[in-house]
């Protein structure tokens, strides 16, 4: 009975093992899905006539956590800022960008029409640094990228 | 499943796994660097790092108001690629890195696509000596260079290339290198806009001068956090220099109010808020005059 018990026990560990392991490469796979050339090139193809900046790459996202990047833009360029998430209705990025003094400048969720926009385009009439805060809506998101883009006015 | 999971992840793991024990200690470029962990010493100045290096911006930007004044393209404001081999610390190597991609950026916002090759050249010189050679696709940057048409997916690459060594060396813990390519391209960019804008003066590209003063606040903040290392010191006193130069000029604000519009299915913001740059022609000589004579003291 007892050996029979050990048994189960060290058949559940084993499990428990395998589903971590399970789990650390589908999660893997999911990040690096996001961070592959492919999904990077589909991704700035909305940048159109935009020139690519930089990318911000994230993943993982813990429970609707916010994260943060700054770039400086110029006054008489105007900045694309594509966004590319895994498409799962319900969990889409979302970003929001903020001015030097941090006061919102605007995001790409228009609360009008709940509708998520994969772009936000800013001519900036203003030269200082921006933030650009990004998240995800649900927890079922794994990763997604920003791109940057620039043109000039 | 099994059969799969043996043969493509668990190698992959491993490999990845060994990749990173590797990138330790007893390299050459280790032995000179020294510890990192003694130069951003905590998790919080590393992200303070990163951050910072972020929000620098490309040279890209320079280089498309330099092209739109209507100036010359000048390949003797470029620095000498027969200098490459001169650099024989890992320090200059990462600055001048930075350096030669300021120049490739400008060669590719003017279409010269025959200096290309040599300039290439140089970047992996460089970038091989730091061991980032890696990130950058030499073959096919050689390849698009031959041909005017390409210049799109030439500047593509190489911003690419340029980005995922940067995130790369900082991942590594080698921040104060990423540093140093930041600092050499904002310099070199800053120099090529300033001797445009000397043979050829033009009131964008003179607001894009001044605007460096705000660039130059984040690359200070980023230069003290590896001040310990006397090449980064050095830099950074040259720097300070020209901050105080740069803290003459004034930038003003007239704040606005952003609205969002869609436009085409595309969300654009319109907002009222200007800025401007206060700058004198005084002012701006100065900033000529000392950015070529720190450039002269950095570059061999």
């Amino acid at each position: 009975m007892l050996n029979k018990m050990k048994n189960i026990t060290n058949y559940t560990s084993c499990l428990k093992g395998i589903i971590a392991l399970l789990f650390l490469f589908v999660t893997s796979a999911l990040s690096a899905q996001c961070s592959s050339d492919a999904f990077m090139d589909n991704c700035s193809n909305a940048l159109d006539d935009f020139n690519f900046i930089k990318s911000f790459e994230y993943t993982n996202p813990k429970g609707g956590a916010k994260a943060e990047y700054s770039y400086v833009f110029s006054k008489g360029s105007t900045y694309r800022v594509v966004v590319c998430d895994e498409n799962i209705a319900g969990n889409k990025m979302v970003i929001s960008l903020y001015d030097r003094n941090h006061k919102l400048i605007a995001s790409n969720f228009d609360k009008a029409s709940k509708k998520v926009f994969p772009a936000l385009t800013y001519p900036c009439s203003a030269t200082g640094v921006y933030y650009i805060e990004y998240s995800f809506q649900g927890d079922k998101a794994k990763c997604g990228i920003n791109i940057l883009g620039f043109t000039k006015n | 499943m099994k059969n799969k999971f043996l043969k493509i992840y668990l190698p992959s793991f491993l490999a990845a796994a060994m990749l990173v024990s590797c990138g330790g200690k007893g390299n050459s470029l280790d032995a000179e660097l020294g510890d990192p962990t003694l130069l951003v010493n905590s998790k919080k100045q590393a992200k303070m790092l990163d951050e910072l290096i972020q929000s620098i911006p490309s040279p890209i930007e320079m280089n498309t108001v330099i092209k739109s004044t209507g100036a010359a393209f000048n390949a003797n404001i470029m620095h000498k690629t027969a200098a490459a081999k001169k650099y024989t610390t890992n320090y200059q190597q990462a600055f001048n890195v930075g350096v030669y991609t300021a120049d490739m950026g400008y060669i590719n916002a003017y279409d010269k696509t025959m200096y290309s090759i040599s300039c290439i050249t140089a970047v992996k010189q460089l970038s091989d000596a730091i061991q980032v050679g890696q990130f950058f696709d030499f073959d096919a940057l050689q390849r698009l260079s031959k041909n005017s048409n390409n210049v799109d997916s030439l500047q593509y690459i190489s911003i690419n290339s340029f980005n995922k060594m940067d995130a790369y060396l900082r991942s590594q813990n080698r921040g104060e290198l990423s540093v140093l390519i930041v600092s050499g391209a904002w310099l070199e960019g800053l120099h090529i806009a300033t001797q445009t804008m000397k043979a050829k003066a033009n009131d964008e590209l003179r607001e894009k001068i001044g605007e460096q003063k705000i660039v130059l606040e984040s690359l200070l903040k980023v230069l003290k956090m590896c001040d310990k290392i006397d090449y980064v010191k050095n830099v950074l006193t040259k720097y300070e220099k020209l901050n105080d130069l740069f803290a003459k000029v004034k930038i003003e604000y007239i704040q606005g109010e952003p609205v969002t519009k869609i436009v085409d299915g595309q969300m654009i913001i319109e907002d009222s808020s200007t800025s401007k740059i206060i700058m004198t022609d005084a002012q701006l000589g100065e900033i000529t005059t000392l950015v070529e004579s720190v450039r002269t003291d950095l570059l061999k």
